[in-house]
């Protein structure tokens, strides 16, 4: 065997071998192996925490069982969706389980006065309430009719605070709550002609939405398309992509993905998506949006004048009536608009709204036509003078506040409860279809498709159609107004709010309030017990902020008693205060009927 | 069968149990039966299965024999090829050495080439894991605290954002992408593959390098989460959020580059097997160049061996083989000179032989016929006279048989013995000789005692020869017993028969076991000749026994006697190996120190 010991043994080695390498052919890469380990990756921290976000309170800390109410309404501020869970939290647990109100937030007004009455075992409490409107999904506030209603809650007091026993089957969120916790911003969507971004008001919940989050809802909401009012006059979004992840701030740029590309043309969504995501303080960084590996932006030159409320850094004139010649109030700026003037031989103003629209300038006259008439001219003008006075057929005895529409070529004027359609080059004037009937005052937001009106006495907001040749009035929504009656002007002061004056019941007295577009929130201008006088006001006149402007916001001129105000609750204006009224100005009286050229 | 139980079924025959003839394994004892309980019946049918089980169990003995012993054949077979084949040793040593080689060097160039695909996959991955974590880790900013109802929802769309486009499909060969929050056990992981999970593929120690030490790290996994086991790349990297320490995994797929391993090391392993027969191929024809010549050399040496004289080698070229070549020739020619020289020699040598045997006889007839003449006539002669004619007679008779001997050794020298080789029966014709000198031996008073066996021994002797060797010995032994008996034992063995012819005389002096074989040695000079030997009878005896091939050896004590022992082949041509009986007799007295000397075979 000794020989055969190393025959074998070379034997064995190849097939060892042999079975080796065969064995190696089926199996490729190893199965497993040992971690591999590399270098050390930054370790930075950074801060933590919710900056901005305005958190339920508990309902075991609350003892007073005024503040629970408020508590126990205010947790209905957030998203819709939970509003109800949040409300239930309040309740015991029979309530928690039968509790079941309509999904719907109803935005209300909440008397002061809430009666709490003790109970045996707890309290009930008595509110009032006038509905405003709905908070739907996508932050958007649908106005309802003013409805005034009452409530009744029980209270039970247990060992660890106090519970809600009884509610009605509603989801109540005050008006006041609205205001704190959630924050009003603006989608933009292009008009149909595609011109002109038009503003859309929605709400974002502050509750447990951290600051740096907004973003990335806004897209999202923008995508979901417009909100009702406005789809009549807006074009629908080029794409249905959705949005993927966050949407982030990086070097002054936002990055938002989206799954698809538009289908048309992708800058127009950047400016929309620029312009949404612009910050209160008017800063409005670029955009650039990714589909997969494509990016593509908007221009910086012409996103600007996308934005309609966007004046390109003039400040507007303040112009007023006086002797029925057309004067200006204050003195000259140099960043001012250049104010056309009237031919010398025109006279009897009444009433005036100028419009600038590019470099030219629009007027409707409203002139003294003798015989208690008044007549209406429509006037062209490039930047220096009224070189093209157009009368109308319009006589009439009561003839309302004329306002011309933004980037458009004609004008509203309510004349004997009909609005009527001006243009500069016919002299007829056709009711305006789709429009009410007793229209007292109108006003035009500065995208030219959104109309704020008074007629029969009730506030509407209406979406003016007007492309092609037929031009109508849609989607007319009454707005509820919280404390003001009778309402007697209206003017545009932001993208998102008019002014409205109106009687003030409280006092008796007027009052200017700031009402925003859905009627959700609204604001005396003045102090809450200031009044303005007994006469009523006839005219308001008001230039929406520009977002790219970081001053102040020009303030509301209204017209009172035959006395122009140019702030409210001011002085009245006097010849004093005019640019250059001519010599025996003194005798001609006070300048009436402010209006601004913006 | 054999197995004793109590449960053997009578109706089973034994034909019909095979048990294999001559199997040298015992069958295992069938284990007996559980103790019977007592309504068991004695006689009962075993259940068919156990049957069956016992004989599946008896063929598989078998085959398992058989393959052992076809083995053992073949193993047997191939050390034989071995031993025998040149160019088989050659090539199966070269082709071993190439295996041994070539699956090294394959199995690291597969081994290699598999570390280079992981390695170029995970520099792949590291640059795309990079990007992953700025993206992640931009998304995860807006996520305060871990509570976060929105931050499941990013992850998740993070993650099928990072896997693959979302409104693709995610790409065979993409990864998977998974979300980890070590530190924050409310937080689950994410992963872009909802329906898969794929914790198990990421290994606690990866976890703790990437989430605790904050590296970037490796692995290769094996997995099943798609329900055929796939490897996979799991490449981890830290992630910072501002809620904590996140880790994100991707998932990464080998399957492409297990095929290209695999593909690889097909390639070695079917490259390396075309190379091993090659270089077989090329060994052994390189070794027929070798071994080619050497073979033609072994058969001309053995033809030459044989008695072809004339068998050269061809020489071609100057290298060894040339060398070996023309060495072989020279001796050849030397061995074939010497050879016929001798030849030549012998034959004058057997014609001087026959020459002067003839020439010797002719006047050794005629002064015979002469001195028979005047012997028959010596009563007419003076006593001196007679006396002279007596010894005349004498003396021929003597010069007669020294010269047949002389001729008969110089036949030998000559190397012309010739062996009649017939099977004869030993025992005839040993009494033959033992009756032949029952008169010498009375006369000596030495009788002659046989040991022979009953039966016949039949060997392959020339008969007139061995007849003439046991003449000699027995003659020899009658003269030098000295009054005691001679025996002569005969024994037979498989393959050897010997017979010892032994006497109590004189005996041998130590050293002369060899010299009594010499030419015309006596022991003792003086010694009165009573048989009249010539002094070759033993050496005659000596070659005649080496003519058989067997051997004749001497022993002796000085006065303990002597004893010859002829040991001869039973058939005819085979090599003595033993002999049946011993050359030191039992009853031999030892003297000190000097013992039989080993007998070493002609």
């Amino acid at each position: 065997m000794n020989r055969a010991r190393p025959r074998t043994r070379a034997a064995l080695s190849a097939l060892s071998c042999l079975a080796l390498l065969s064995g190696l052919a089926g199996c490729g890469l190893p199965g497993t192996s040992d971690v591999v380990v590399q270098e050390r990756v930054g370790d930075a921290a950074l801060p933590a925490g919710d900056e901005g976000t305005w958190p339920l309170a508990q309902r075991a800390s609350v003892r007073d069982p005024k503040e629970f109410m408020r508590t126990m309404l205010s947790a209905a501020a957030g998203d819709p969706v939970e509003a109800a869970k949040r409300v239930r939290s309040f309740g015991d647990a029979p309530l928690r389980s039968r509790w079941e109100p309509p999904a719907t937030v109803h935005v209300v007004d909440l008397d002061e006065d809430m009666a709490i009455d003790p109970r045996p075992g707890g309290f009930e409490a008595t509110i009032n309430v006038t509905f405003l409107g709905e908070l739907a999904d996508h932050g958007v506030v649908l106005p309802r009719p003013r409805r005034a209603a009452t409530y009744k809650f029980d209270i039970a007091e247990g060992p660890d605070g106090l519970y809600l026993t009884a509610a009605p089957p509603v989801i109540l969120l005050p008006a006041a709550d609205l205001r704190q916790y959630f924050e009003q911003r603006t989608l933009y969507f292009w008009s149909a002609d595609g011109a002109y971004l038009v503003p859309d008001v929605r709400y974002v919940p502050r509750r447990d939405m951290p600051r740096n989050q907004w973003p990335t809802l806004l897209v999202q909401w923008l995508l979901r398309g417009p909100s009702p009012l406005l789809r009549p006059v807006v074009r629908a979004l080029p794409t249905d992509a959705d949005l993927v992840g966050n949407v982030l701030s990086q070097d002054s740029r936002w990055s938002v993905n989206l799954t698809q590309a538009p289908d048309t043309d992708g800058r127009r969504l950047a400016t929309q998506l620029r312009w949404t995501l612009a910050g209160p303080t008017g800063r409005a960084d670029a955009v650039t949006v990714r589909v997969d590996r494509d990016r593509f932006g908007d221009e910086d030159s012409r996103y600007l004048v996308a934005n309609p409320a966007y004046r390109a850094e003039q400040e507007p004139a303040r112009l007023c009536l006086l002797a029925g010649r057309v004067q200006q109030i204050g003195g000259p700026s140099p960043g001012a608009v250049s104010v056309p003037y009237l031919p010398a031989g025109y006279r009897g103003l009444v009433r005036a709204a100028y419009q600038r629209f590019g470099s030219r300038r629009y007027g409707v006259l409203v002139r003294d036509a003798g015989r208690g008439r008044l007549a209406v001219d429509v006037a062209t003008a490039d930047a220096n003078r009224f070189h093209r006075i157009l009368p109308t057929a319009l006589r009439a005895r009561v003839v309302g506040q004329p306002t011309w529409v933004p980037t458009r070529e004609f004008g509203l004027v309510p004349v004997d409860g009909a609005l009527r359609l001006v243009r500069p080059s016919a002299a007829a004037a056709p009711v305006l279809p789709g429009a009410p009937g007793g229209v007292t005052a109108v006003a035009v937001a500065p995208d030219g498709r959104r109309v704020v009106l008074v007629a029969g006495g009730q506030l509407y907001a209406a979406a003016l159609v007007a492309d092609g040749t037929a031009i109508s009035l849609t989607a007319r929504t009454p707005l509820p107004l919280s404390e003001l009656t009778g309402p007697t002007a209206v003017a545009w002061t932001a993208q998102g709010a008019v002014a409205v004056a109106g009687r003030q019941p409280r006092i008796g007295q007027t009052q200017v309030w700031s009402v925003s577009v859905d009627g959700a929130v609204q604001e005396p201008l003045q102090l809450p017990n200031q009044g303005l006088g007994t006469q009523p006001i006839t005219q308001l006149s008001a230039v929406v902020d520009d977002p790219s402007d970081t001053s102040p916001a020009d303030p509301v001129m209204y017209e009172a008693n035959k006395l122009s105000y140019d702030t409210v609750g001011g002085s009245p204006v006097t010849v004093a205060e005019l640019l250059d009224p001519g010599p025996g100005a003194d005798r001609r009286g006070y300048p009436t009927a402010p209006f601004y050229l913006g | 069968m054999g197995t004793v139980s109590p449960t053997v079924d009578p109706a089973v025959p034994a034909a019909a149990s095979p048990e294999p003839a001559g199997s040298p394994a015992p069958v295992p004892p069938e284990a007996p039966p559980a103790p019977a309980a007592p309504l068991r019946r004695p006689a009962r049918r075993r259940p068919p299965a156990r049957r069956l089980v016992r004989l599946g169990l008896r063929y598989l003995r078998l085959g398992w024999r058989s393959a052992r012993r076809g083995a053992r054949q073949l193993t047997v077979g191939v050390r034989t090829v071995w031993r025998r084949s040149l160019s088989f040793r050659m090539v199966s040593i070269t082709t071993a050495a190439a295996t041994v080689l070539v699956a090294s060097f394959g199995y690291l160039l597969a081994w290699s080439s598999g570390r280079i695909l992981i390695e170029g996959t995970a520099a792949d991955v590291r640059t795309r894991i990079a990007s992953g974590v700025t993206y992640a880790e931009g998304q995860l900013s807006v996520h305060g605290h871990p509570a976060d109802p929105r931050l499941p929802g990013t992850l998740s769309q993070t993650a099928y954002f990072l896997a693959g486009s979302p409104s693709r499909p995610s790409q065979p060969g993409g990864p998977i992408v998974a979300f980890k929050a070590r530190n924050l056990p409310d937080l689950r992981p994410t992963s872009s593959e909802q329906a898969l999970d794929v914790t198990p593929l990421i290994s606690a120690e990866l976890e703790r390098q990437v989430a605790q030490e904050s590296r970037l790290a490796y692995q290769v996994r094996t997995g099943t989460v798609t329900g055929r086991p796939v490897k996979y790349l799991v490449y981890g990297a830290p992630l910072v959020t501002r809620f904590g320490t996140m880790q994100l995994y991707y998932i990464w797929p080998l399957s492409t580059q297990d095929d290209f391993a695999r593909q690889i090391q097909f390639t070695v392993l079917v490259t390396g097997l075309a190379l091993i027969a090659l270089l077989a191929v090329l060994a052994n024809l390189v070794t027929r160049m070798v071994v080619n010549p050497v073979r033609v050399a072994a058969r001309t040496a053995q033809r030459l061996s044989a008695g072809l004289l004339d068998q050269r080698m061809s020489v071609r070229g100057e290298d060894d083989l040339a060398l070996l070549a023309a060495s072989f020739n020279q001796m050849a020619g030397n061995l074939q000179r010497q050879i016929v020289r001798l030849e030549e020699m012998s034959r004058l040598q057997r014609r001087f032989t026959s020459d002067v045997s003839h020439e010797l006889r002719t006047p050794l007839t005629t002064v015979r016929m002469a001195a028979d003449l005047i012997f028959s006539e010596r009563d007419e002669f003076s006593p001196a006279v007679t006396r002279s004619a007596e010894l005349l007679q004498a003396e021929l008779d003597r010069f007669e048989s020294l010269l047949s001997d002389l001729l008969e050794i110089s036949r030998f020298d000559a190397g012309f013995a010739v062996l009649d080789l017939e099977p004869t029966d030993l025992v005839p014709m040993l009494r033959r000789v033992a009756d032949q000198f029952a008169g010498l031996a009375r006369s000596a008073g030495a009788p002659v005692r046989l040991d022979v066996p009953e039966s016949a021994v039949i060997a392959d002797v020339d008969p007139r020869r061995i007849e003439r060797v046991l003449r000699n010995l027995v003659g020899n032994a009658i003269e030098h017993a000295e009054g005691a008996p001679v025996e002569v034992t005969l024994a037979a063995g498989d393959a050897a028969v010997a017979i010892a012819v032994r006497d109590r005389g004189v005996g041998l002096k130590p050293g002369e076991e060899k010299l009594v074989f010499s030419r015309f040695w006596r022991a003792d000079p003086s010694r009165a000749r009573q048989t009249g030997g010539t002094g070759l009878g033993l050496s005659i005896s000596l070659e005649d026994a080496r003519l058989h091939g067997g051997w004749l050896e001497a022993w002796g004590t000085p006065g303990g006697g002597a004893q010859f022992r002829l040991t001869l082949p039973l058939r005819g041509g085979d090599r003595l190996i033993a002999a049946p009986l011993p050359l030191v007799p039992a009853d031999a007295a030892v003297t000190e120190g000097i013992g039989p000397a080993p007998e070493a075979a002609p």
